[in-house]
């Protein structure tokens, strides 16, 4: 098969299962219909509305821009930031100031007032975003109060009276009436909210819902949380900014108080209202709360007098933002989104009939597969991984006591022991989710002790969960692509601006996914919500998202559990085969029919420390592991118990 | 000496409110893990509820109708609007918080408008001149009744079977949970307690300067700064987190201008945040397993 047809047919797969990425052809000539119909819409309503109606229009607009910066940071990657008022002002004082002041080109002026704004982003991010996400809620509250005060106080930015500038020149070209305000914002607008939603479908926005769905499970498929975080804290300074400019020209004049934590909280409020998950949220949330602005200050005057309007219009403000919250915390597009799904829903595809093959037992499953072995020729490779004294201390709970242990490129090496003996511990302290109290751990060769998840990610080291961590509202080819993180090279500006090779990339990782969901038989759960599946089959889906970065080590944990006996069965011969293919296996798992016919070697812990290490046979037989699991005569457990837990419980 | 000392003691009184202001997101962190970004406008509320009741009661007694008033406030807050998001995510929780304070802040100011009020002091008679140093009595007061509330609630996580509860929710609210603790119940004691330790200060401070609705932005990230350095976990530390920044606060304004001593304060806030996340305590309490 040639290379140009497995392109092809892949990607009228891609396109059929996922009609997310723009892939086919129909999808281009969508976007390129939608494009120009939003330049016709913005066109007309710049040339045909009256003056009043074009200043509110542009002033939307800016609004519109400032929420589309904040929807992928708390949206997208959850992390709940109110800078905005901030960097809004830092594009606005930073025109007024390098082009009156300096006589910069306004042009010039916006593009180091985006830089500066970048840069506060980095230094803020970088250190905050370790942290939980309100501290940088209240962080960005305080940023954004720091600014207001430091231009209402400061003599340089004009104080509470403000600084006057001009009207934007672009290369001799004045921006100076209202019409060309509202085009140029609303053009801006659909760029960043096409931007946006196609940031949504890519790489980087995968690992950012990621991140939102759950850290640890997004850490191990290889994404770097903090970079992710703070990437799109400064590509969201950057909009920010770009509209604070823009506002700054339009007006021709900027003061403090828009610039305050009231704006922040207005373009929450617009955000919320309109719906966080999608773009469209910022676009719908921003003419819809003008238009409530309009309605209600007539009323609120009669009701209330006019001197009370501001604390009635804040009053409605804070009571939409905990109403919506509470009633529909998808905002608009998400009413919307879900009444279109209502109507798509297709009718459930039937379960495949499950084939009538011979009924054969997981032991003579693993006879066929050792049979395989022995007419390859398959011998054990080398050490994968190894840990050496492997010590965590939890306070004075010593969970997991100085373990060692190799697994060999294809082998299977199941780590058995009763609940409590610390085999989850030690899987998290091999994949970096854990730092070990003390102990080694290396990959081929390479010291990996010590260094957070998503750089042993790099090292080839896959895992899978005890209890399934899946992302919330992502399909399950999506989730499938989260794990194929490390097989793409897509950052975030190329995944907003699709290239053609990000585009590529795309396909490819798509085929990737498809060939693992084929193998795990999920193929035809390709477009359905990962979280709506049953616990077997989100097991099984982890289990897909770990092998989608082709590992040298995969770690699985209790894999087995949910899953039915043909379930089992066919998870055995799948690690058999991955072994066979050179992986090395390590599986955690309670039911021993399967850890029996699965491995080639057993690890048996007992109160974290290790009992015993052999082949299956040998640990079936060794009275030690049976007195573990089955218990032993009282008078006995002395001589037992105390070599084994030296410190557990102080 | 004499400003020296004079700049200690008026921190004193200053960080005796921002310290309980700290201790009530310390409580509500602890139960719930979720900041309470409407802190600072329960308390307002609950000076004002102290401000309303004066007309009628003598002030110790107003101060306490203010501490019901900002407990009122904060468990209205939690069943309201919290309790209904409760399976929504810490997020959703903290950005509903942020909205609840809007419209507490809006409402005091519609009914109250944006003047300044005021109330008589607990104890009539001038200030209490100190090695020099001059203090009202009604910061004593301040000083006494933060004090009191502190040991009041030391005692009740430390002695309390529903205090101990409380703090197992902090630990592992499932775990508590499984073991018939009723969350719920729980939360809705966290509220109460930080919106009356919050409200309760915040009044008694209102005969020496005055009140207005809109403070309780300000107050609000002061507070914070106090809970950043008791680590969110420990409350002696909050409240002496509160004087120090009182203190900073004053020496700022003396120092280099009155103008700019709140954003060094808030800058103080956000380098905290980047520096130093874990206060004064040793360890962070988000690995604080």
């Amino acid at each position: 098969m040639s290379r140009s047809s497995i392109t092809k047919n892949d990607r009228a797969r891609a396109s059929a299962a996922h009609p997310g990425t723009a892939t086919g052809n129909g999808l281009r000539w969508f976007h390129g219909a939608a494009a120009l119909v939003w330049i016709i819409v913005v066109a007309a309503a710049g040339l045909g509305l009256s003056s009043y109606w074009q200043g509110i229009g542009a002033s939307v607009g800016l609004m519109a821009l400032l929420a589309l910066g904040m929807i992928p940071v708390t949206g997208y990657a959850g992390q709940f930031s109110l800078a905005v008022g901030a960097f809004y002002g830092v594009g606005a004082y930073g025109s007024a100031l390098l082009t009156m002041n300096f006589g910069w080109l306004g042009i010039a002026a916006i593009v180091v007032s985006a830089g500066v704004a970048a840069g506060a982003a980095y230094l803020l991010g970088r250190p905050i975003f370790r942290l939980r996400g309100h501290f940088l809620a209240m962080g960005t509250l305080a940023l954004s109060e720091v600014f207001f005060l430091l231009v209402n106080n400061l003599e340089i930015t004009g104080g509470s009276s403000g600084l006057p500038l001009m009207a934007l020149d672009v290369f001799g070209f004045e921006l100076f009436d209202t019409s060309q305000h509202l085009i140029l914002n609303w053009l801006l607008v659909g760029l960043v909210l096409w931007g946006c939603l196609r940031l949504a479908v890519g790489r980087e926005g995968r690992a950012l819902k990621a991140i939102r769905g759950h850290e640890a499970a997004a850490a191990s498929a290889g994404i770097d949380i903090v970079a992710s975080k703070t990437k799109v804290f400064i590509a969201s300074a950057v909009i920010s900014s770009l509209a604070g400019s823009l506002y700054a020209h339009q007006v021709m004049y900027v003061n403090p108080p828009p610039f305050g934590v009231a704006t922040a909280i207005d373009v929450l409020v617009i955000a919320v209202l309109g719906g966080m998950r999608s773009p469209w949220g910022a676009v719908v949330g921003a003419i819809v709360l003008e238009f409530l602005h309009q309605s209600i200050e007539g009323v609120l005057t009669q009701l209330l007098g006019s001197a009370a309007v501001g604390a009635g219009q804040t009053l409605v403000l804070g009571a939409l933002l905990v109403v919506i919250l509470i009633l529909r915390p998808d905002g608009i597009v998400g009413v919307a989104e879900s009444i279109v799904q209502r109507i798509k829903k297709k009718p459930a595809t039937a379960e495949p009939a499950t084939q009538d093959e011979e009924y054969v037992t997981m032991a003579q499953a693993r006879v066929t597969d050792d049979t395989v072995r022995e007419l390859e020729g398959h011998a054990l490779g080398e050490v994968v991984l190894s840990a050496r004294g492997l010590v965590k201390r939890f306070g004075g709970v010593t969970a997991v006591n100085d373990i060692s242990l190799d697994i060999y490129a294809g082998e299977v090496l199941a780590v058995i022991g009763p609940n409590g003996a610390g085999k989850s511990t030690l899987v998290n302290l091999l994949s970096g989710n854990l730092l070990p109290t003390a102990g080694t751990v290396s990959i081929l060769d390479e010291q990996v002790t010590g260094k957070p998840a998503h750089v042993v990610a790099r090292h080839g080291l896959s895992r899978s969960f005890q209890t399934p961590c899946l992302f919330e509202g992502m399909d399950v080819l999506s989730t499938v692509k989260v794990g194929a993180h490390l097989r793409g090279h897509i950052g975030m500006l190329r995944s907003s601006v699709p290239t053609p090779g990000a585009l590529r990339e795309e396909r490819e990782l798509d085929k990737l996914a498809h060939e693992v969901l084929d193998r795990l038989g999920l193929a035809r759960f390709a477009s359905e919500d990962a979280k709506n599946l049953s616990l077997g089959q989100q097991k099984k889906i982890e289990i897909a998202r770990a092998l989608v970065s082709s590992p040298k080590v995969l770690l699985l944990d209790e894999p087995c559990a949910g899953l039915n006996k043909a379930e089992k069965k066919s998870l055995l011969v799948l690690l058999r085969q991955l072994g066979r293919e050179g992986i090395a296996v390590l599986v955690i798992e309670h039911d021993m029919e399967f850890v029996m016919a699965c491995a080639d070697r057993v690890h048996v812990v007992n109160f974290g420390a290790t009992l015993k290490v052999g082949t299956p046979a040998e640990v079936q037989g060794d009275q030690a592991v049976i007195d573990a699991y089955l218990g032993v005569p009282s008078d006995s457990v002395k001589a037992v118990d105390e070599p084994l837990e030296p410190e557990v419980i102080r | 000496m004499e400003v020296a000392l004079q700049l200690v003691l008026s921190a004193l009184a200053v960080g005796a409110i921002y310290g309980s202001m700290g201790i009530g997101y310390v409580v509500i962190h602890r139960m719930t893990g979720m900041v309470n970004f409407a802190q600072g406008d329960i308390a307002v509320a609950g000076a004002f509820g102290a401000v309303v009741a004066s007309a009628v009661l003598p002030p110790l007694a107003a101060i306490g109708v203010g501490a019901l008033t900002g407990a009122v406030a904060s468990v209205l807050m939690y069943h309201l609007a919290i309790f209904p998001l409760r399976k929504q995510g810490l997020l959703v929780q903290t950005i509903v918080t942020l909205g609840v304070g809007i419209v507490i802040r809006s409402i005091l100011q519609l009914i109250f408008g944006t003047g300044p009020r005021q109330f008589d002091p607990i104890t009539a008679g001038g200030p209490v001149n100190v090695f020099g140093a001059s203090l009202p009595q009604q910061a004593f007061w301040v000083i006494g009744i933060a004090l009191i509330a502190y040991v009041a609630l030391a005692l009740f996580f430390e002695r309390t079977l529903t205090g101990k509860a409380l703090s197992a929710c902090a630990v592992n609210s499932y775990a508590a949970g499984v073991v018939g603790i009723n969350l719920t119940f729980m939360a809705t004691v966290a509220f109460a307690l930080s919106g009356a330790v919050a409200g309760a200060v915040l009044a008694t401070q209102v005969p020496t300067s005055f009140i207005t609705v809109g403070a309780g932005f300000a107050l609000g990230l002061k507070g914070f700064i106090a809970a950043i350095l008791g680590g969110f976990d420990k409350i002696g530390l909050t409240l002496a987190g509160g004087f120090l920044i009182a203190l900073v606060e004053n020496v700022a304004s003396r120092s280099i201008s009155t103008a700019h001593s709140e954003t060094i304060l808030f800058v103080l806030l956000i380098a905290l945040l980047i520096l130093r996340p874990q206060g004064l305590t040793r360890k962070l309490v988000v690995e604080r397993v």
